[in-house]
């Protein structure tokens, strides 16, 4: 018998011991930081000041339970990421790691993060916090995302929190401008995983998860992308109508909405079906995380530029 | 090559309680040198974040009784 056959026949038997690198993996960094960034903009554009040190650790918060909701995440959907080749590659599919050490390591991220936020911060925004990750785990993992259509709907509330956490931690309270800013993430998510979902169908049909474009079709997806782009160009230069911000906000808002309308147009009107002719979509679905990271940006220049310039 | 890697959603299924756990037993020498190198890198991490968790305690602990305001 070869080493490598030996190798092979041991690995069942022989303990999973995962790398610090598996457990980063777990927590979805490309994903935290966008949460992060939100979480950051509605910290820094909401009104009145905050600790440094104080602020640090509600982002630090922000983080943690992000990391640990997606901890949790991967654990639970452990089989339908080995179904998917974009996620087969993650440390529970790929067998790097012990399915209860990634349930551990959600839990405790997520429990250490609703905690130092309530006891550094304020409760306010670690109850909305822990409200977060449980929408996160149980609302749309556990429930919505294997039984509906329309999960990446009300489960994108869950990517929603971030910034009006991070307004809660500086202020205490909730009022209209980070609910438009929840409103914005909610309404940007359909379209934004739907162009993805649109790509990549194959992929969600092998897992049987009930995506849009594999329950509706294609068609209806694109149509429905359309729909979600002009609400959310409506929702998107909501602030400065209703004289919440300035123009430092309002000129990027109105001109990368009419650019993300001008793209959802385009994938409307594309009848490809196969992937690589899926150009518009692909598009679509990069400009849409562009678009999210310089509304935020300008949301939190707005609030400090403005009386810089008047 | 078994079943399990064959399919990768069989072999994250379920084990029965204790299995795939450190026993010393069909392990190379090779095998248990990178289990305790990764142990020992784990245990690290571990101990600077608690030890960062430690500090960060102490400094909202400052911040909240006002000496920095």
């Amino acid at each position: 018998m070869n080493t490598t056959t030996a190798s092979i026949e041991t690995t069942s038997t022989t303990p999973i011991t995962a790398e610090w690198r598996d457990f980063y993996a777990l927590t979805k960094p490309g994903v935290m930081k966008l949460v992060v960034f939100t979480g950051l903009c509605g910290l820094l554009a909401a009104p009145g000041s905050i600790h440094p040190i104080l602020g640090l650790t509600a982002i630090l918060c922000i983080m943690l339970g992000s990391g640990g909701a997606a901890a949790l995440n991967q654990w639970y959907e452990a089989d339908i990421d080995a179904a998917m080749k974009r996620t087969s590659k993650r440390p529970l599919p790929a067998r790097r790691m012990e399915r209860d050490s990634a349930l551990h390591f959600g839990l405790g991220l997520s429990a250490l993060s609703v905690f130092l936020m309530g006891v550094g911060v304020n409760w306010v925004a670690s109850g909305i916090l822990a409200f977060c990750i449980f929408f996160y785990v149980v609302i749309y993992t556990m429930w919505l995302k294997p039984s509906t259509p329309q999960n990446i709907v009300i489960g994108g509330a869950a990517g929603a929190f971030p910034p009006m956490i991070g307004w809660a931690a500086v202020t205490g309270d909730i009022t209209l401008m980070p609910i438009l800013l929840f409103t914005l993430i909610f309404i940007w998510t359909p379209p934004h995983f739907w162009a993805l979902a649109l790509f990549v169908k194959s992929d969600y049909a092998n897992a049987g998860i009930p995506m849009m474009p594999v329950v509706a079709g294609r068609e209806s997806t694109r149509k429905q992308i359309l729909a979600y782009s002009v609400l959310l160009a409506a929702i998107a230069i909501a602030p400065t109508l209703l004289g919440l911000a300035d123009w430092i906000y309002g000129v990027p808002a109105t001109a990368l909405s009419l650019m993300f309308v001008w793209l959802a147009y385009r994938v409307y009107r594309n009848t490809a079906t196969e992937p690589s002719e899926m150009k518009p979509e692909k598009q679509l679905f990069a400009f849409s995380i562009v678009y999210l990271f310089v509304l935020f940006g300008a949301v939190v220049a707005d609030h400090y530029l403005i009386g810089w310039i008047v | 090559m078994n079943q399990q890697q064959d399919n990768p959603a069989e072999s994250i299924a379920p084990r029965p309680p204790g299995e795939g756990r450190f026993t010393g037993e069909n392990v190379t020498l090779e095998e248990t040198h990178a289990i305790q190198k990764r142990q020992r890198e784990r245990s690290r991490l571990m101990a600077v974040g608690l030890i960062a968790l430690c500090i960060l305690f102490f400094l909202i602990t400052i911040v909240k009784i006002g000496v920095w305001g």
